[in-house]
């Protein structure tokens, strides 16, 4: 069945890479033009017509971010994955929300956590789990999770704090030695 | 109105006595997925307290805290994690990184109470329902191996060419090399708590992993005098306990010491005013051998503005570690390298001075103090019959007597006995001389005190290992000498401790050989101390026992090394020699 499915995109789009396939499983990339047709094809004409989730990989290294839309055919039980790669700088990826409406509410979601922009979603930007952040959406990488908790939320007091080389040095006598107290002194 | 809509309130009533999908909360939980990340656990006995997983954790969730119940110990800080659940988000990066893999995820992930302030606990010292909670997020550093990686390797010669000559075996890091293994140093300190002299370690690895040499050579010489000869040949107390030790390999601290005193031709030079005589305080001590506890203590008490004079039998200082140890593990090069750096510091070596009675009471009148530090001068006896035949000698003197220079022994066929490094030592130096090597050990090679490294390639050199065989007596022949030994069988040490060699049969092998170097360890001779000196100390199997400064309680008498009981190696001494400067510091205030 996953043949089929293959078959389809090697005649419409030659240029896919094959990224992982199983005896029901089938993984590939397109590029950002075609990902839209691809995922039309294989709701109309390859029977992969329900859309159970779609997921972002932030790969910052590349300057891109990876979209993955995880089709699933119920009748033939097979599950294919649909990736391309779109630039991480106000980044816009076409909505789905036109064609399968539950599209909506994970493209809202993309767009709280990673800031990416679904245009032709009519729900974009109403509140989905963060509510009124403000902040870098917090699933992208260049979001400084520790800088982000010790403004927000500072040091919980009263905390206790020991480092353990400090504190191993500190038992031991490490600075005791007859040269030892000067250098701490100048530390 | 619809016929649905009239029929529908009946439809409802009837499921009412059918059984509920739902879970009724809370008298039954349902189970969180086996992987599942809810509340941390820690064996605390396999919790080292490095640190790591709360130097990780990105919303500062984590700290190290005293817990009761654990005190620090050798390779253990005795802190331990305490997690704040009010900021955790269960990325469990604090698990991927354990360094023991003590720490885990349970799949418990409920926990009701009122006020935030106190969801936060101590996993495995606080008790929770949870805590003999088999499932759950486990470290799999097969497959991430954050918690441990390898060693950087370092470059040795092959065996079949080093038995050729007496180059250095380990070729030593290239700089890319070195700062690369310096830089999987995490910090934590417990290396300190193994290492006698408790050098600086996480320090100079830091000063290495950024090049910053200089730095790095002032930090040894804080607290160890001779840091190239510990860098080549220490036994390394520090890397045993190394938190990167337990899932993948221990930094190479003793060889990163190495490097960094390699990349300079003068030690002294690099510390310059850091090695000058302090400010003189008009008190004069003598210190007896020139080995690493003497050397040490000199150094530092002639930093503190003493004046040290040091007293050695040999004509070159630095002890049996340079004499004894052969040239393809501790090149001579290195002795006057560091030496130079004690002539520096002011110190006044006076070579070739036998210690005699003599010598004490003259230094007694001479000095306000006097640290001994002599260490084992006499070979110990194998007890074995025949050892007074002429062929049979003592190893340490055949090292002491710097066989590679010269020497050959061709075609020669030698039995060593003995498993420490003083046999490793002979074994390896009679095969680079041309001689076939038998190596007898009463014990397993388990059971060898010599290093594992040296063990390791002394295996690979062509050594013959003839572990446990027993001794019975050695016989002259017409060509040369019989060894004779029983195969021994291990019982068990009713005493506890190691198991006993036990002979397993009457059967007598034998071996036929030149000459035959016994290795088994060097005892005390404190004939050199005066009857009414030794009346003052405390003495114990021909050893000096001393108090936590070092001091005999014979006037103003330290000692220190091998002299006195303790570990018996280099860097050993060299704290013995640390903590007599304190305490000679101290007496003479």
């Amino acid at each position: 069945m996953i043949d089929k499915v293959k078959n389809g995109f090697e005649i419409r789009f030659p240029l896919y890479k094959l990224v992982r396939e199983q005896h029901n499983y089938l993984h590939v990339k397109v590029d950002m033009v075609s990902a839209m047709d691809a995922i039309v094809m294989a709701k109309t004409s390859l029977g992969h017509n329900v859309l159970q989730l779609i997921s972002t990989v932030d790969r910052i290294e590349d300057g891109v971010f990876q979209i993955t839309w995880i089709l699933e055919n119920y009748g033939a039980c097979t599950v294919l994955l649909i990736s391309a790669d779109f630039p991480r700088e106000n980044c816009l990826v076409p909505s789905l929300s036109q064609i399968w409406p539950a599209a909506s509410a994970f493209e809202r979601e993309i767009f709280e956590m990673y800031g990416i922009s679904f245009p032709g979603n009519p729900r974009e930007g109403e509140d989905f789990l963060l509510e009124s952040w403000k902040d870098t959406p917090p699933m992208r990488r260049d979001f400084e999770t520790e800088e982000y908790a010790m403004r927000v939320f500072g040091e919980r007091q009263p905390r206790e704090h020991i480092d353990p080389r400090q504190y191993v040095g500190d038992i031991v006598g490490e600075w005791n030695t007859p040269m030892g107290r000067k250098r701490k002194e100048e530390k | 109105m619809k016929f649905t809509d009239v029929i529908s309130p009946f439809l409802a009533w009837s499921r009412a006595a059918k059984k509920v999908d739902t879970i009724p909360y809370p008298n039954q939980q349902n189970p969180g997925a086996d992987r599942y990340r809810g509340f941390h656990i820690n064996d605390t006995s396999k919790c080292i307290g490095c640190g790591r997983c709360e130097t990780i954790c990105e919303n500062k969730a984590i700290d190290m805290v005293k817990v009761e119940g654990v005190d620090p110990a050798k390779g253990d800080s005795g802190l331990r994690p305490v997690v704040d659940y009010g900021r955790c988000c269960w990325c469990a990066l604090c698990i991927d990184v354990c360094s023991t893999g003590s720490l885990a995820f349970t799949n418990s992930y409920s926990w009701v109470t009122e006020n935030p302030d106190t969801c936060r606990y101590t996993p495995g010292v606080d008790q929770k329902p949870w805590d003999n909670q088999e499932k759950g997020f486990r470290q799999n550093n097969d497959v991430l191996g954050w918690a441990g990686s390898p060693r950087e390797q370092m470059e040795i010669e092959t065996p079949e060419k080093r038995i050729e000559n007496f180059d250095e075996v380990v070729k030593g890091y290239t700089i890319d090399q070195a700062m690369e293994e310096a830089a999987r140093c995490i910090q934590c300190g417990l290396c300190i708590s193994a290492c006698p002299a408790h050098m600086h370690i996480p320090d100079y690895l830091k000063a290495i992993a950024e090049g910053r040499f200089v730095d790095a050579v002032k930090l040894f010489y804080d607290n160890n005098p001779l840091p190239e000869m510990c860098g080549k040949v220490c036994t390394r107390q520090c890397e045993t306990v190394c938190a990167m030790g337990y899932q993948g390999e221990s930094i190479a601290i003793r060889w990163l010491k190495r490097f960094a005193c390699e990349q300079f031709e003068s030690l002294a030079d690099v510390l310059a005013l850091d090695a000058q005589p302090g400010e003189p305080n008009g008190k004069k001590v003598a210190v007896v051998g020139a080995g690493p506890s003497g050397l040490s203590a000199a150094y530092y008490l002639s930093r503190k503005g003493y004046e040290v004079h040091v007293y050695d039998r040999l004509e070159k200082g630095g002890g049996v570690s340079w004499y004894a140890i052969p040239e393809y593990r501790l090149p001579a090069d290195g002795i006057s390298k560091q030496m130079e750096v004690f002539e520096q510091a002011g110190v006044i070596f006076n070579y070739g001075k036998d210690v005699t009675k003599e010598l004490l009471t003259d230094l007694e009148n001479r000095f306000d103090a006097v640290y001994l530090a002599v260490g084992l001068q006499k070979p110990s006896d194998a007890r074995i019959e025949g050892e007074d035949i002429s062929e049979v000698k003592p190893a340490f003197d055949f090292l002491m007597n710097a066989p590679d220079k010269g020497q050959k022994l061709t075609g020669k066929k030698v039995i060593v006995i003995g498993g420490g490094n003083v046999a490793m030592d002979a074994a390896r130096t009679c095969v680079r001389l041309g001689a076939d090597v038998v190596l007898s050990y009463r014990r397993r090679i388990e059971d060898m005190p010599a290093d594992d490294e040296e063990i390791h390639e002394a295996m690979e050199e062509t050594i013959d290992f003839r572990p446990k065989t027993i001794p019975i007596r050695i016989e002259r022949t017409e060509s040369g000498i019989r060894y004779l030994y029983h195969e021994a069988k291990m019982v068990d040490n009713p005493k506890g401790g190691r198991p006993l060699p036990k002979p397993k049969d009457d059967v007598e092998h034998a071996v036929d050989a030149d000459i035959l170097f016994s290795a088994i360890g060097q005892t005390s001779d404190i004939e050199f101390i005066p009857e009414s000196m030794q009346k003052g100390m405390k003495l114990k199997w021909g050893r000096i026992i001393v108090n936590e400064s070092q001091y005999t309680g014979y006037k103003n008498f330290f000692a220190g090394g091998d002299i006195t009981p303790g570990e018996g190696d280099a860097i050993t001494a060299i704290a013995d020699g640390l903590r007599a400067v304190q305490g000679i510091i101290d007496r003479l205030r």
